[in-house]
């Protein structure tokens, strides 16, 4: 049996009788990058409150490490770099002085962890600049720092890039990638945003109205996605006829005016593009295209798209 | 034990350019300006230092220390919630009954800071202004009689401050009752209540003027205190004892 650095089974979260999430079977493997990705408000954040004792769980099991999280949070917890919703500091500190406070809570006794991972976030060691003074993205950031301080195994963080500027954003992307791929940290990140998620996440979870919807490796998510081949011509009832009748594709769909979807793997836009023209139509437009992950997220969720 | 040092220490970085605790120097200045002026007023000839620090406990137990202590003790707890620090410790973790517990020693630490600030300030002022019977042993006596009023009128209100503690934003008017009852407290000081009221109940053996002419009203007085000290460990363990998830 796989095993797996966080599984859960099960959980579930209500908040009064109102159910916020339910039923969520996560697998993370150990070294990989998870998104979870949902709209705002689909219970990503519940998530991973419970997956730190930040909230607690209503029904179902947390494993941690292989094991199960019951009457262990200081050894698993040690293990768990954390950063949920909006960075909360105090305000009348500076950035070195907040995760001194952080650091020695910790009981982290390496003498320069402060400055690490303040250095790995791009935050000046012994800035005189106050929290209350800080951008948001500078506030992210030393969220990212106080997640890492005790350089833990798991990396749990909770939309890490809101507010970062464009540059702020890749450089994160790169640091969280260097710790998966280099260091063999585990991260789970939240997002709702999905060119993120596509360049980030090795393994993505689908989330929508507090049910997890689907998950699986991104790049089996890539293949799953449908491929098909989109044709413009006229006249659409002729065009249609020929498909079925000559072409002998049953696998397609008429998706606006004038425009065909076909799903059919075998199909090949040469030969379609020679038996259309020996019929005599006019072939406005042909292109072979594939589903993007907010097409996929967009058909899963039944909805509107994420952002 | 090792754990609270650290919490403690902890507790008193949060503090460092930490406005609100300029609340409690103001409101020492305050009653030392109104102490003064009374003072000067009521003796004309020449002012004795001893009734000048009985003045100064009493205006400061019942007029600013109640509301003062109130203020920066419901803060520090509050602060927590309001700057969305608590869930950076509750992952470390560290249970949130013993970060409590810590500020509440870092509050009594803070109001007997705010006692030698008294001392200080009355020792100079006497000194200055020529004031009548400084002598070691006055001082000594002023000295112990400041820092154990303003602890005992802190255990006083301690059950109010963890009480509003329990919810966001809610201190404030954890610091007005507060205030309210060191301000009741003008009013039973000469009755029989005034060694059970939870701000005079200290200033029978705190306050020369007040000192017990008999031993049953300090004993009175312990016996409200320990009932004060008893109601804020029912009021932590109903609170906080159970764990914040």
């Amino acid at each position: 049996m796989e095993s797996y650095i966080i599984e859960t089974k099960g959980l579930t979260k209500y908040y009064g009788d109102n159910p916020a999430v339910k039923n969520i079977d996560l697998h993370v493997n150990k070294g990989e990058i998870y998104g979870l990705l949902g709209r705002n408000g689909a219970g990503k954040t519940t998530i991973m409150k419970m997956l730190v004792r930040l909230t607690s769980v209503t029904q179902g099991t947390i494993s941690m490490f292989g094991e199960p999280f019951i009457g262990n949070e200081k050894r698993f917890l040690n293990r768990i770099g954390v950063m949920i919703e909006t960075p909360g500091f105090y305000p009348n500190l500076t950035a070195t002085e907040n995760l001194e406070i952080l650091a020695s809570l910790r009981g982290i006794i390496k003498r320069n962890a402060v400055a690490e991972s303040l250095e790995r976030v791009g935050l000046p060691y012994k800035d005189k600049k106050l929290f209350s003074e800080f951008s948001l993205g500078m506030k992210q950031r030393l969220g990212i720092a106080a997640a890492m301080i005790h350089d833990p195994e798991i990396l749990i963080l909770d939309e890490p890039i809101n507010g970062l500027d464009p540059i702020g954003v890749a450089e994160t992307r790169d640091f969280l990638k260097e710790l998966s791929q280099d260091y063999g940290k585990t991260i789970l990140l939240s997002s709702h945003i999905l060119s993120e998620m596509e360049l980030l996440a090795d393994s993505i979870g689908i989330i929508h109205g507090g049910v997890l919807l689907e998950e699986c490796f991104y790049k089996k998510l890539k293949e799953k996605n449908a491929q098909y081949i989109l044709l413009k011509a006229e006249p659409i009832q002729r065009v249609v006829n020929i498909i079925e009748k000559i072409l002998k594709i049953k696998n397609y769909r008429v998706s606006e005016e004038n425009t065909i979807l076909i799903y059919d793997k075998e199909a090949q836009t040469q030969n379609i593009v020679k038996v259309l023209a020996g019929e005599g139509i006019f072939v406005e437009a042909i292109d072979k295209k594939e589903d993007s992950l907010e097409d996929y997220f967009r058909r899963l969720t039944g909805g509107e798209g994420i952002a | 034990m090792k754990m609270m040092k650290i919490l403690m220490k902890a507790e008193m970085k949060k503090l460092k350019r930490q406005r609100m605790i300029w609340v409690g120097y103001l409101s020492i200045v305050f009653s030392f300006i109104i102490t003064l002026a009374q003072q000067l007023q009521f003796n004309s000839s020449s002012v004795v230092w001893r009734n000048m620090v009985d003045m100064f406990i009493y205006n400061n137990a019942v007029l600013f220390l109640p509301f003062s202590a109130a203020l920066i003790g419901g803060y520090i707890i509050d602060r927590e919630y309001s700057q969305d620090t608590l869930k950076n410790q509750l992952v470390v973790p560290i249970h949130w009954r013993n970060i409590i517990k810590a500020k509440v020693i870092v509050l009594f630490l803070l109001v007997i800071q705010l006692g030698i600030l008294e001392i200080f300030v009355s020792l100079l002022t006497g000194i200055i202004l020529g004031f009548d019977g400084i002598t070691p042993i006055m001082v000594l006596k002023n000295v112990i009689h400041i820092l154990v009023s303003n602890v005992c009128v802190t255990i006083g209100i301690l059950p109010v401050i963890l009480w509003f503690g329990k919810t966001r934003g809610k201190y404030v008017w954890g610091s007005i009752l507060s205030m309210l009852i060191g301000v009741s407290g003008i009013f039973v000081i000469n009755g029989r209540l005034a060694n059970w009221h939870p701000v005079t109940a200290a200033l029978s053996f705190t306050t020369i003027s007040y000192e017990a002419a008999n031993i049953s009203d300090v004993v009175k007085s312990c016996i409200a205190l320990a009932i004060y000290g008893l109601l804020s460990i029912v009021v932590y363990i109903g609170i906080f004892q159970k764990d914040k998830v």
